[in-house]
């Protein structure tokens, strides 16, 4: 049951990250097409959209990489090392990233949605962040372990 | 740090090899090497024991404390 989990979760995250890749490469023509049929707000600041949205999908997809990268440790059955408290670090600065790049949208065109976005993110930086030091914890009682004879 | 093992000493008093010495206390050749070499960061008191009674020493003979002054 474990296993096929784990690898149900990498399944996941490899196709969030590839199919985030396809999302980022076509986003000005999405833009186009959201902005026809949904709103035209998007229309009116589509530069400045696709610099939000273009630079939080980087930010996403950097995300996806480091939970793909912490997976492939969890695979090879080594999860308790610095490269893991350095990706979840990573995580929440790119976490905080996109709560910088929404709350700049938020002050050009302010949605109750941004505002919810925002929100996420603001948690799940905190949440990586006290993850890492957690983690950072972990790594230490490890070592110490394995090198107890 | 402060802690010196000087089991590769007593080994050669007793000359006894590392892998025989690790079979015989029933741990891996990996893990004596790195007690061995100053690496561990802790002793198991039944290492310790295992130890002394297959060389016929004292815990004293294979752990030394050194000051910082010392060093």
């Amino acid at each position: 049951m474990n296993e096929r989990f784990i690898k149900l979760t990498k399944y996941i995250l490899d196709f969030m990250f590839f199919s985030g890749i396809i999302v980022f490469v076509t986003l000005p023509l999405s833009l186009r097409f959201l902005g026809q049929y949904y709103s035209s707000s998007i229309n009116e600041h589509f530069l400045f959209m696709l610099l939000i949205f273009g630079v939080s999908g980087i930010f996403g997809i950097m995300i996806i990489s480091q939970l793909r990268k912490m997976m492939k440790t969890v695979v090879q059955e080594s999860c308790f090392v610095y490269e893991n408290v350095r990706s979840l670090n990573a995580m929440a600065v790119l976490s905080l990233g996109i709560v910088i790049m929404f709350i700049v949208k938020l002050c050009v065109i302010p949605t109750p949605a941004t505002g919810v976005i925002i929100l996420v993110f603001f948690i799940a930086a905190l949440f990586s962040e006290v993850l890492a030091h957690v983690f950072a914890q972990a790594v230490k009682y490890k070592e110490e372990n394995d090198l107890t004879i | 740090m402060g802690i010196r093992i000087n089991l590769d000493v007593i080994m050669a008093q007793r000359k006894v090899g590392l892998t025989e010495l690790a079979g015989k206390i029933d741990i891996t050749p990996a893990n004596l090497s790195i007690l061995k070499n100053n690496k561990a960061k802790a002793i198991r008191f039944s290492t310790l024991e295992a130890i002394c009674k297959e060389l016929r020493c004292q815990p004293g003979d294979i752990i030394e404390y050194i000051s910082n002054e010392e060093e």
